[in-house]
């Protein structure tokens, strides 16, 4: 299987390249530790041309996505942006979507690979709406600038006016005489925001960025710092065996907004606290090795699973993320590591992706 | 199961007072001319699809068109497949809940009445 290359393939020194998502991705490009460090407190810039990104056209289509997802996207205006969760009839997650209106067109962006899901859904339930939607992904690139720094970072070294940039929304830019649709993209609890540009000119942007103060972000570093700010990925925290309510993604829920896909389960299940399972942020004892599905017990019980933990030790731990048993998940209660393994998990907190419904 | 009237099949069938009811609301609105209501399905919804209901005198190329008690029924091309064997029918009283579909596609419907699955 022929693997994807970004517009910025030819940039990456040679070896330091791994497979994720059907791309080839830099995993590394100084050390993880560092380029963490460097989101963690200051501005990093990390390549996610891998992200899905759907282009919708025709009158229909925000009216379409109110009513097969949980947020209230029919009155977004230009520029106006929302994340909103796919949902099937019994209040599953299909998939988060983050929806923008740039104007010309509606931008759904999807999680790596789900591209061609979305679409067979939105396809499925079009019946006499007007819409288009395209797969936009490889034809053009999109880099994420990340850190508490990184608004800072673009208001005065790249001069861009971000004042009329709404939360989860877009404003078109010029960056070092590029042009730029700059979307307000928080990672978590870090501020972020994701920069879309032709291919053509992303090799010049990222060069343009590297050598103002900001430091170049591999995969490993990434999902570090997605793992440290508890944002749920598809595949691992996100997909049907669970429910928005347990993934913690309650912000881009509007319950007032009417009828969707699956809303009557999602109503009750909030109405009734009636959520069983809870995501949690875990901090892992310094000689545990966590890997993905690991059991959690308590009393002799497995109550939880691993789903993500990061490689770059915070405090001498490793931080990471699992689903845990709604009377197990305290902040606080230590969980045994499943044998063989060894170690404890710690619960620290819980996920809490908000939006702007918060 | 297609209702069928002097050899023509209608995907949705309307009861009389339906028809009184639609009368009465085109009269309301002010629409003139021969009264009509145009039902269609769209995608979405707590359950999976929603009925869509309109109640206007404008034809249009996409529609199937049979004259009921009085009233234009036009039903979206798009939508029979779903709407075949449909009854619209109105819920009148305190505790009706105005117009409603009973369509025996229907695996599923949500509390409320608007959405359904087949």
């Amino acid at each position: 299987m022929t693997l994807h290359r970004s517009a910025l393939h030819d940039l990456i020194p040679d070896g330091a390249m791994e497979e994720r998502y059907g791309w080839e991705l830099p995993a590394v490009f100084t050390t993880a530790s560092s380029e963490y460090l460097a989101a963690a407190s200051g501005t990093a810039v990390h390549d996610i041309s891998y992200t899905g990104r759907l282009h919708a056209t025709g009158a229909d289509v925000l009216d379409l996505l109110n009513r097969l997802s949980t947020n209230k996207v029919e009155d977004l205006a230009p520029g106006q942006g929302a994340p909103t969760i796919l949902t099937t009839d019994s209040g599953r997650i299909l998939d988060l979507i983050h929806v923008v209106n740039v104007g010309d067109y509606i931008l759904i962006m999807t999680s790596p690979e789900t591209q061609q899901t979305t679409i067979d859904w939105l396809d499925k339930y079009t019946i006499m709406e007007e819409l288009e939607v395209e797969d936009q992904t490889t034809s053009e690139a999109m880099l994420h600038l990340v850190g508490p720094n990184s608004r800072q970072w673009l208001e005065q070294t790249g001069g861009v006016a971000l004042e009329g940039l709404q939360p989860y929304g877009v404003a078109p830019a010029e960056i070092a005489g590029l042009a730029v649709q700059v979307i307000d993209k928080p990672f978590g609890g870090t501020p972020g925001f994701a920069l879309l540009l032709s291919n053509q000119d992303a090799p010049a942007l990222w060069k343009h960025l590297v050598e103002n103060g900001v430091t170049a972000m591999g995969a490993e570093a990434y999902e570090t710092l997605r793992v440290e700010n508890a944002v749920p990925a598809y595949g691992t925290e996100m997909g049907e065996p669970y429910n928005p309510l347990e993934a913690g993604l309650i912000g881009s829920i509007d319950f007032a907004k009417g009828c969707y896909i699956g809303q009557e389960v999602i109503a009750r299940l909030d109405t009734y606290q009636k959520v069983q399972k809870h995501l949690v942020t875990l901090r892992f004892s310094a000689e545990s090795t966590p890997t993905q599905g690991l059991g959690l017990v308590q009393d002799g019980r497995v109550v939880g699973r691993v789903t993500s933990f990061g490689s770059i030790p915070n405090d001498g731990h490793i931080n990471g993320l699992g689903y845990v048993r709604k009377a197990a998940a305290l902040e606080g209660n230590r969980l045994e590591m499943e044998s063989p393994a060894e170690g404890w998990a710690e619960i620290t907190g819980f996920s809490q992706l908000f939006g702007p419904g918060d | 199961m297609a209702i069928t009237q002097d050899g023509v099949e209608l995907g949705v069938q309307i009861s009389e007072l339906a028809a009184q009811k639609i009368k009465y609301f085109a009269q309301k609105d002010g629409l003139d001319g021969n009264v009509g209501v145009r039902v269609a399905v769209k995608g979405g919804g707590c359950s999976g699809l929603t009925y869509d209901l309109d109640i206007t005198n404008e034809e249009r190329e996409s529609d199937k068109i049979v004259e009921q008690h009085g009233v234009k029924v036009m039903v979206d091309k798009k939508s029979y497949i779903y709407l075949v064997g449909t009854e619209l029918e109105f819920s009148d009283g305190l505790n009706g809940k105005g117009f409603v579909f009973v369509n025996p596609n229907a695996k599923k419907t949500c509390g409320c009445g608007t959405s359904f699955s087949v």
